[in-house]
């Protein structure tokens, strides 16, 4: 916005005509001003104020913009629009839910809701408000409407745990259910040892710890991760060995700068009282009389064995 | 694949605490989407995992649209890591020395068989020319077919000094042509033939001429000046030889004794031409012009060099005498006629030498011996013509003016024959060889037999050096041969 009020066009007049040419927004009925504001719009919502012209034609060069001109005739109403968007992506939408959901009854009821929110039902301020109108065209409609779905589904999964009544549950037999232990407070760590750890994530690249968290924390699988990046399994594998190496190495160097020595430093990344406490727990319960667990107390060294045993 | 390498606990804890940030912006779901499509420029990129490595809820929204992507089948396409195309590199370069060593092996087996092992300034030297063609394949296994027929020869080679011999061979290789090349060259005028079961035949005789006559060659004309070459050089070696039978000449002969009776010649059309000057004034086919005639007077003319001597009759008698096989085969040899053509006449001086052998069926063949042909007219009538129209066997008696057709089993198409005068054989298909005699009314189907039953491939060439000797190949490129006019075939 300029000191006026009024918004500056950032996007030269020559390029809206090619880009409205480009998404045939005249087939769904769309001048080419109107086109135009859809892609100040976008400009706007992407891009800093002060972005320089090759900036926003490298904005503009990946827009999908016949099919954000085909969402936003759709969301202003155009019936031809929503004919070819029916066309398009009616079958998609139904698949998508359906690999979302597992359930066909469930998944065509989530596409059949965001039919709604898509056509714009609901009225805001006596204006039909669509979800389509919110389409940027920074990646393909039909991407964009499996995310809205997922994020969708989601919504719903979290309010539906909310929901679960308590006949369900006993039903369900949770007041039977062995509650799970409740977790002891988190033994004091050292002080040092946080400190290192977390200066090593934070140099971490963004990508290297999505990678991580997606496959330590949600259990994601390398497939998936690796779809997510639109990369090879195999190159997840490799950056996974990377960053946790890489990882363990910064934080043995921060510790040895925090005063460590580098005995003292592995020691105190391998011998950390949560590690410990889960070996433990996994030994006593396996019993150690079997093989393989005698085999893993062979293999720990009787120092950390000991120090395992009294820390639980 | 290895399994995932562990993280110390702390570093769990860590990056679980700096999940769910409150308060954050998320991303919408366009920045989601064009950054699991790939979109997203680096910046936007690096932001968007940036949050995702904090938000949980992302994650989830991300990898359930994950899901349904793969519901839709369309699951990203993903680049080639470099490790496979380094993989698929690998095997291409596993591939290319696989190539490579079968190459040079074929090679190396192929210089055996024509005998010793060849130098390293040989191999170069006969690189090019031996490359192996799938064209050529055919014309190699008669080639080694004839070699093995022309053996007998080989003792007068052996005896040879070894680096005459080293020097023979390279001279062969540098002069004369690779296996299909000599059938080529048999219509140097014209174009090069095209069908295969002619490069059988006809890589034969060259194969025959060359083993048969090993000599250094002194320069670089085709074939047969190669022969003429090594006839010169087997001469002087062997002074004595006894004398040989006076030379058949015929008048498309490209056999040694052909070349040596007539001047040197450059080309095998040359050869005729010369053929005919020596046995007396040419005598003109109807239907070729007087022009045409003398065209090929002064290419005969230009043809022979000066640095090519006459030949001395007692040289030409020694080579005919080494050669007496070869030289009988191909002095038999004349090139097929057109119908609308004047054709090209054998100049026999028995009538057994003096045969036509080949029928083209193809057109440009037919063209190219056609121009080749009203070139080269000869006269001297033949007894009897052979040629084969549409797989049937047809012969005149009237220098090709009325043609008859020999009668054969239906179903049969020949393919090539060899003829004696006025007998002939003829092979085609489904491994059938017939014996016509009787100026070609009376033909009889000989069964090729051998060891591990019967014949069922197609005959491709036919040669015989009388009506008890001959070889034949077959269109996987087997050579047979027999000595007792086919009853009992011998595989090469």
């Amino acid at each position: 916005m300029s000191a006026t009020g009024k918004t500056e066009n950032r996007i030269p007049a020559a390029l809206a005509a090619e880009l409205c040419k480009k998404g045939c927004a005249s087939k769904y009925g769309m001048t080419t001003t109107a086109f135009a504001l859809v892609l100040e719009q976008v400009a706007a919502k992407y891009l800093p104020a002060a972005a320089s012209h090759a900036e926003v034609r490298e904005l503009c060069a990946g827009l999908r913009v016949e099919e954000l001109a085909l969402a936003r005739a759709c969301a202003a109403g155009n019936d031809h629009a929503w004919e070819v968007f029916l066309t398009r992506y009616r079958a998609t939408l139904y698949d998508a839910a359906r690999g979302i959901v597992r359930d066909e009854a469930r998944a065509k009821e989530l596409a059949d809701s965001l039919y709604a929110d898509l056509y714009g039902l609901r009225v805001n301020g006596g204006e039909r408000a669509s979800k389509l109108g919110s389409y940027m065209g920074r990646g393909s409609l039909a991407g964009w409407l499996r995310t809205v779905l997922a994020q969708e589904y989601v919504n719903r999964y979290r309010a539906a745990r909310r929901l679960v009544s308590l006949e369900e549950q006993t039903e369900a037999g949770v007041q039977f259910a062995v509650s799970a232990p409740e977790p002891s407070t988190p033994p004091a760590s050292d002080a040092r040892l946080e400190a290192a750890t977390d200066a090593a994530l934070a140099a971490l690249p963004g990508e290297e710890k999505y990678i991580l968290a997606a496959y330590y924390l949600d259990e994601r699988t390398l497939a998936e991760i690796a779809r997510s990046l639109r990369v090879h399994e195999s190159t997840i594998c490799r950056k996974l060995e990377k960053t946790a190496k890489s990882l363990r190495k910064t934080i043995i160097s921060e510790l040895m700068r925090a005063g460590l020595s580098r005995q003292a430093a592995e020691e105190a990344l391998e011998a950390d009282v949560r590690d410990l406490k889960i070996k433990v727990r996994e030994r006593l319960g396996a019993g150690e009389s079997t093989p393989k667990m005698r085999e893993i107390v062979q293999k720990r060294t009787p120092q950390t064995f000991h120090a395992g045993e009294g820390q639980e | 694949m290895a399994e995932a390498p562990k993280i110390p606990q702390i570093v769990r804890e860590r990056l679980q605490q700096d999940t769910s940030p409150a308060g954050v912006q998320h991303p919408d779901f366009d920045l989601l989407t064009g950054f699991s499509e790939g979109a997203l420029p680096a910046r936007e990129r690096s932001l968007v995992s940036s949050h995702l490595s904090t938000c949980s809820s992302c994650r989830d929204v991300l990898m359930l649209g994950q899901l349904g992507a793969a519901e839709t089948g369309e699951v990203a396409k993903l680049p080639a890591s470099s490790a496979s195309r380094w993989m698929a590199f690998r095997w291409a370069a596993l591939a290319a020395c696989f190539v490579l060593t079968v190459g040079i092996v074929f090679f190396e087996r192929s210089l055996r068989e024509r005998g010793g092992t060849a130098t390293p300034a040989e191999l170069t030297a006969s690189a090019p020319v031996v490359a192996p063609s799938r064209e050529e394949a055919p014309k190699t296994d008669a080639d080694r077919a004839a070699a093995t027929l022309a053996s007998t020869d080989k003792p007068a080679r052996d005896k040879l000094a070894p680096e005459k011999r080293a020097q023979t061979r390279l001279a062969e290789r540098r002069f004369a042509p690779p296996a299909g090349y000599a059938g080529m060259k048999e219509n140097s005028v014209g174009r090069p033939f095209g069908d295969t079961q002619n490069y059988g035949a006809s890589g034969t005789l060259g194969r025959l001429k060359r083993e048969t006559f090993p000599g250094k060659a002194s320069d670089s004309y085709s074939s047969n000046s190669v022969a003429v070459g090594e006839v010169d050089r087997s001469a002087q070696m062997q002074p004595a030889a006894p004398p040989p039978p006076p030379p058949s000449v015929a008048l498309d002969a490209i056999s040694p004794g052909a070349a040596i009776s007539g001047t040197r010649a450059k080309s095998r059309s040359i050869t005729r031409l010369e053929a005919r000057q020596t046995q007396g004034p040419a005598q003109l086919t109807p239907g070729v012009s007087a022009t045409n005639a003398s065209e090929a007077s002064n290419y005969a003319d230009q043809a022979a060099g000066p640095g090519l001597a006459e030949q001395e009759p007692g040289k030409k008698k020694l080579a005919d005498e080494s050669v007496p096989l070869a030289s009988q085969m191909a002095s038999r040899r004349v090139l097929a006629r057109d119908d609308k053509t004047a054709v090209a006449q054998s100049l026999a001086k028995s009538p057994a030498s003096a045969a036509s052998n080949f029928s083209l069926e193809n057109k440009d063949q037919q063209e190219a011996l056609t121009s080749n042909s009203e070139k080269l007219a000869t006269a001297s009538p033949t007894p009897m013509q052979w040629r084969i129209r549409g797989g049937k066997l047809q012969h005149s008696s009237d220098q090709g003016k009325t043609w008859n057709e020999v009668s054969i089993p239906p179903g049969v198409s020949l393919r090539a024959f060899w003829s004696l005068g006025n007998s002939a054989w003829a092979g085609g298909t489904e491994g059938s060889l017939f014996f016509v005699t009787e100026a070609g009314t009376n033909s009889v189907r000989i069964p090729i037999k051998v060891d591990d039953g019967d014949i069922s491939q197609t005959v491709v060439s036919v040669s015989f050096s009388d009506e008890q000797h001959g070889i034949i190949t077959l269109e996987n490129g087997q050579i047979l041969q027999t000595t007792d006019g086919g009853k009992t075939w011998q595989r090469h």
